[in-house]
């Protein structure tokens, strides 16, 4: 089965995210040999320590990888207490997103990612139109009125994609023995530094990869009565 | 006390929204007459008297309200009531903005009404308030008592994957008095945040040596020769890596204007920097030239020459945060010599803990101890070096 957790801000969050990628995981069962073995991947962060929320990404070294299941209902992003829930969400491309604004105000929800530029005011209570997202990719979503608001959106051109646990750990499955790059992404990724990858041979037995981040600090932090509102 | 809950709402289309804060000090005031009472003493407040005092002082009501009639474009103006202002309300801020949403990597907004010029990284609080201490820097102190652009200002940001650079441009008038509180007291150290109505008050020593009666104020937010000012800035910042942000600002002023009392040409360069240290420490400082000129090529022409800077480390971990701060200030006036000198130089260092124990409470302990040597002091019977010490607990109940 497909490991994975998201990184979440509320409980809800980690609900929504995990239930997400378990059915997403479906998809990808479908794709697998007789003979699948697995990928144990632990990301660290520079001082070692296990990184949450890290986006796995494997692929075949060569060649494409299995083509993802695309689920034929969207993804919901809410808008939860001027956050979006959850902070990092994970589609296949060809896969959708609507935004659900459970606050008392207008959210004007935007990106001007070169993947996909949309932006759409969603008011208090309403659901917005999916979008589709059909490049892969990493897109940052904000608000134009709640500047503190973002979220994270992974398109994943792999079904082996997965997000690592509290312990920096993400088991893969399904893959045929061979050779595959492993890739990993986090929203805290140092600027400039790109996305740290490594070649690992899978065997019927399985295999494991362990790879290295520099993060930038967590500064993330909600709505604060302290701070100017404008 | 009344707690509050912060108000926000839709009507139709339009929403609005109420927040704001109480502010509570209790306090060991320095010895010295502060500049609002016609002393040259560099805080707030003081003993009433040639001896530190112990007060206790309902300080502030701030209140920020919003309404945003389409999602582009918000009004906000901030009112406070204050026992030591000339009215009981009046306002700091009051300004609307059009920032429409863009979808490309270039994004403008336009501010115009009455705000404070985006010079400091150091408050970025609710009213314009500092978060790691209560008093802000000397650098920032002065821009609250002098400075408020009142007029338009265009923003253009461009946004690439992990960086920002924001180019600031703005014209404004009514700032023409802007620079004589720091050429006639010089540097402070304290949140008395000049209201858009107020009249401040000026050194008594100003009367002294000239023989005219005192107390004397001056005009601030006002216009005296028909001439707006303009600055310029450019803000560059990376994903949670660091900022800095440079501005240059010239209120253009004829210094032989006269409206009253002769205008001031105040003109000075910021540079601040801000640098995440780690996930709890966060670097901050700032540093600021500038002169200020009176009565430009007449035989009493003044111009004084102002330099601050500060260098401030925060840690902050769960509900408390903790900050120490270095000010190092200086004045130097190159006037007639046979006029008082106005120079002075002098430093500061201010600690502050800070806890937050509730969303809607903050309980901030801080304590300042600045030196100061001004010759003006001499002129109305006090030493000129002065060291002097102010303990400040702060309750502010947000709302």
């Amino acid at each position: 089965m497909l490991r994975a957790i998201g990184t979440v801000l509320s409980s809800a969050a980690f609900t929504a995210c995990l239930s997400f990628v378990a059915y997403w995981s479906l998809g990808g069962r479908a794709v697998l040999s007789q003979n699948a073995a697995g990928l144990s991947v632990r990301v660290t962060d520079a001082s070692g320590h296990g990184a949450d929320g890290a986006v796995v990404v494997v692929r075949p070294e060569s060649g494409s990888p299995p083509a993802v299941t695309v689920p034929t209902a969207p993804v919901t992003i809410g808008q939860t207490n001027e956050r979006f829930v959850p902070l990092l969400t994970i589609i296949p491309v060809g896969g959708s997103v609507v935004f659900g604004n459970g606050d008392r105000t207008n959210h004007h929800v935007y990106s001007f990612s070169p993947l996909n530029r949309f932006e759409m005011l969603v008011p208090p209570d309403a659901v917005s139109a999916p979008v589709v997202f059909d490049r892969a990719g990493v897109l940052a979503i904000g608000c134009n009125i709640h500047d503190g608001m973002i979220a994270h959106l992974y398109v994943a051109d792999s079904p082996w994609t997965a997000t690592t646990d509290a312990e920096g750990r993400a088991r893969l499955d399904g893959l045929a023995p061979g050779r595959y790059k492993v890739t990993v992404w986090h929203p805290r990724l140092r600027p400039g530094r790109g996305e740290p990858e490594v070649t690992v041979d899978v065997t019927a037995a399985g295999g494991s990869a362990a790879l290295q981040l520099t993060l930038t600090p967590d500064r993330r932090r909600g709505p604060d009565r302290e701070r100017a509102p404008y | 006390m009344l707690v509050l809950g912060a108000a926000s709402g839709s009507a139709g289309a339009t929403e609005f929204d109420l927040r704001g804060f109480a502010d509570l000090r209790l306090l060991r005031a320095g010895a010295e007459k502060a500049w609002q009472h016609g002393g040259l003493g560099k805080f707030r407040w003081d003993g009433g008297g040639d001896t530190p005092g112990l007060l206790a002082v309902p300080q502030e009501l701030s209140l920020v309200g919003s309404v945003r009639p389409v999602p582009s474009v918000s009004a906000t103006v901030h009112l406070r009531v204050a026992p030591d202002q000339d009215t009981v309300v009046d306002a700091i801020e009051a300004f609307a903005r059009w920032r429409p949403v863009s979808t490309s990597a270039w994004r403008f907004s336009v501010r115009g009404g009455a705000f404070f010029p985006p010079v400091s990284l150091e408050n970025d609080g609710i009213g314009w308030t500092t978060l790691w201490t209560l008093t802000p820097s000397a650098i920032n102190s002065w821009v609250g008592e002098e400075l408020r652009t009142i007029g338009g200002e265009v923003s253009l940001t461009w946004r690439g994957e992990t960086d920002r650079i924001t180019l600031t441009g703005a014209v404004f008038g009514w700032n023409d008095f802007a620079g004589i509180l720091v050429a006639y007291k010089g540097w402070g150290l304290h949140d008395r945040f000049t209201g858009l109505f107020e009249h401040p008050r000026l050194a008594d020593e100003i009367g002294v040596h000239s023989n005219t009666p005192n107390p004397k104020t001056t005009q601030m937010f006002s216009e005296a020769d028909d001439r707006p000012g303009v600055y310029g800035g450019i803000t560059w910042s990376r994903d949670d890596a660091a900022r800095v942000t440079m501005l240059a600002y010239d209120n253009l002023a004829n210094s032989n204007a006269s409206k009253g009392q002769l205008a001031w040409r105040t003109r000075f360069l910021s540079v601040g920097a801000e640098v995440p240290l780690g996930d709890a420490f966060t670097l901050l400082t700032q540093a600021m030239a500038g002169d200020t000129t009176l009565a430009e090529g007449q035989a009493g022409q003044s111009v004084t020459d102002f330099n601050a800077g500060y260098l401030l480390l925060g840690w902050q971990e769960g509900d408390w945060r903790l900050a120490g701060r270095v000010d190092l200030f200086a004045t130097r006036e190159r006037g007639p010599r046979n006029r008082v000198e106005l120079s002075e130089h002098g430093h500061a260092l201010t600690l502050a803990v800070t806890w937050r124990p509730r969303d809607w409470l903050r309980v901030t302990g801080e304590t300042i101890r600045v030196n100061a040597d001004r010759a003006q002091r001499e002129i109305v019977g006090v030493r000129r070096e002065q060291t002097e010490t102010q303990v400040q607990l702060g309750v502010r109940v947000l709302f």
